[in-house]
């Protein structure tokens, strides 16, 4: 069972992700809804995987992601962005990002493109 | 209360403040005359230098400067860059010397709205180019305006909207998935789904096509084969299974053309348009390679045996966003996308009848794009 946090500055997002996971597999311990929030949940949960939006107002994805790899090298992160943010996507990537998946996915596009990164990083 | 030139324009008494930035005084004497001779009412102040002039438009509300180019701390171009850059809303018409009209041509493309060749400075052509001025500076203000407006509406659907867009996705793949869903629902569900996939596919083409306009896809030497195949496949596997059978005489490593990965949008958009539109309850589409009688490109037909479409329409349903097409219904702007990704690598499309002369029997569309040797690598 891998241990999950959720970064996502629309509530209905997360929400959806927590539903959209299978629960067999995965289980959400915390969501985040900035940049500031997620380095915060991140130290207090220690998850097994992060799944990270990047613009957020406070504080965004990509900061978040220079700031959890000063902490941890390891820990797979994976950038959810809206499509057309390609720039955003290669910065977060070089940050230390490990996969990103494009809004709109399906059900299926998430759980491949979790299945593959995991799969990866072991 | 401490004026600004941000504060507004024009004074409502209208007289017109002008800051004139000229150190030669024999030039402040001539265009002053021509101002007082104007018949208008102008409010003058002369300043001799650049950290004068900006330090005056910090402090005090002026409707326009005329700027000499020759300054005591600032010579050239330079010069009409460091107005522009502290104070960018105000309208600047720029005074060259005798026959330097290219002076001032390269004036206006660094911000100046206006120039005007100091030896024919007569009253009339001074008032007409401040007036000039002003006025060129507000519909430049105007389309920046409309520039940002548009940048906010392009955020908020491919972020806010295409977030509510995603969540109402997964929530109908959801209950879809559930075991005890009941059957005679799932029409339902199907139908809201598609709906939802469409207006996400229309957000989607909304980002590429402001994607190609501004020039940020790179294009490369690729087989044409492999965007095909995707596009086939997932046509093929959106639909029904079997509803959708698309013929291809297209293989791999035999066609190269000059593209993007948007090679696979131009394949997509026109297989989901032939999809869409075809009633039957099996759709055909043939796909076909050639070379042109030129060689100089490959020219790739999708025939279907859809509805086909109206002479009056063949060109519009390509141009969506042109003045005048906006209101071609039903067709989304996947064909506008094919055309501008088509267009962007110097090929073309258009449609035709599959049998000419008889719309009833389905379209051809036909795609050239330029030719290109094998990859060397």
């Amino acid at each position: 069972m891998y241990r999950l946090l959720i970064v996502d500055d629309a509530e209905y997002v997360r929400d959806m992700l927590i539903d959209m996971l299978d629960p067999a597999k995965y289980v959400v311990v915390g969501t985040a809804v900035d940049g500031f929030d997620a380095v915060r949940k991140y130290e207090e949960l220690k998850p097994d995987l992060i799944t990270m939006d990047l613009v957020m107002k406070e504080r965004d994805g990509i900061n978040a992601i220079r700031d959890i790899r000063e902490l941890d090298q390891d820990v797979p992160i994976l950038v959810i962005s809206a499509l057309g943010r390609g720039e955003l996507v290669d910065i977060a990537m070089e940050a230390g990002a490990d996969g990103y998946l494009w809004k709109p996915f399906t059900v299926k596009n998430l759980s491949d493109t979790l299945e593959s990164l995991l799969m990866e990083v072991e | 209360m401490k004026m600004h030139e941000d504060d507004g324009k024009n004074a409502s008494d209208g007289v017109i403040r002008v800051l004139l930035v000229e150190d030669d005084p024999a030039d402040v004497k001539l265009v002053q005359m021509a101002l007082s001779g104007s018949g208008h009412a102008y409010e003058t102040e002369v300043v001799g230098s650049i950290s004068a002039a900006t330090e005056r438009l910090h402090a005090g509300r002026f409707d326009v400067v005329l700027l000499d180019l020759g300054l005591p701390d600032s010579r050239g171009l330079d010069t009409v860059s460091k107005i522009h850059d502290g104070h960018p809303r105000i309208p600047v018409a720029v005074l060259t010397g005798l026959d330097d009209e290219e002076a001032g041509i390269c004036a206006m493309q660094r911000g100046a709205q206006d120039y005007l060749v100091k030896g024919d400075v007569t009253s009339r052509l001074l008032t007409r180019s401040i007036r000039y001025a002003i006025e060129r500076k507000r519909a430049e203000e105007e389309i920046m305006e409309e520039r940002n407006r548009a940048e906010f509406y392009n955020d908020l659907l491919s972020h806010d909207i295409n977030n509510m867009n995603l969540v109402a996705m997964g929530h109908l793949e959801m209950l879809l998935r559930m075991p005890n869903f009941h059957n005679e629902f799932k029409r339902h569900v199907h139908t809201a789904l598609n709906q939802v996939r469409e207006s996400a596919n229309l957000i989607t083409n909304v980002k590429k096509f402001t994607m190609i306009k501004s020039g940020r896809i790179e294009l490369k030497t690729m087989d044409i084969y492999p965007p095909l195949k995707k596009a086939t496949d997932v046509a093929e596997a959106s639909s029904s299974p079997g509803r959708v059978r698309i013929d291809s005489n297209i293989t791999e490593g035999r066609y190269f053309t000059c593209g993007s990965e948007l090679l696979f949008d131009v394949f997509s958009n026109l297989l989901n348009n032939s999809i869409k539109f075809d009633e039957h309850e099996t759709v055909e589409i043939d796909v076909g390679i050639s070379s042109s009688d030129d060689e100089k490109y490959w020219v790739i037909e999708f025939k279907d045996l859809g509805p086909g479409v109206d002479d009056d329409l063949k060109g519009a349903i390509f141009n969506r966003l042109e003045r005048g097409h906006a209101s071609v219904h039903g067709s989304g702007l996947g064909l506008t996308i094919v055309k501008t990704i088509v267009e962007s690598y110097g090929g073309t499309v258009w449609v035709e009848d599959r049998v000419a002369g008889d719309r009833s029997q389905g379209s051809n569309f036909v795609v050239l794009l330029p030719r290109r040797d094998e990859l060397r690598i």
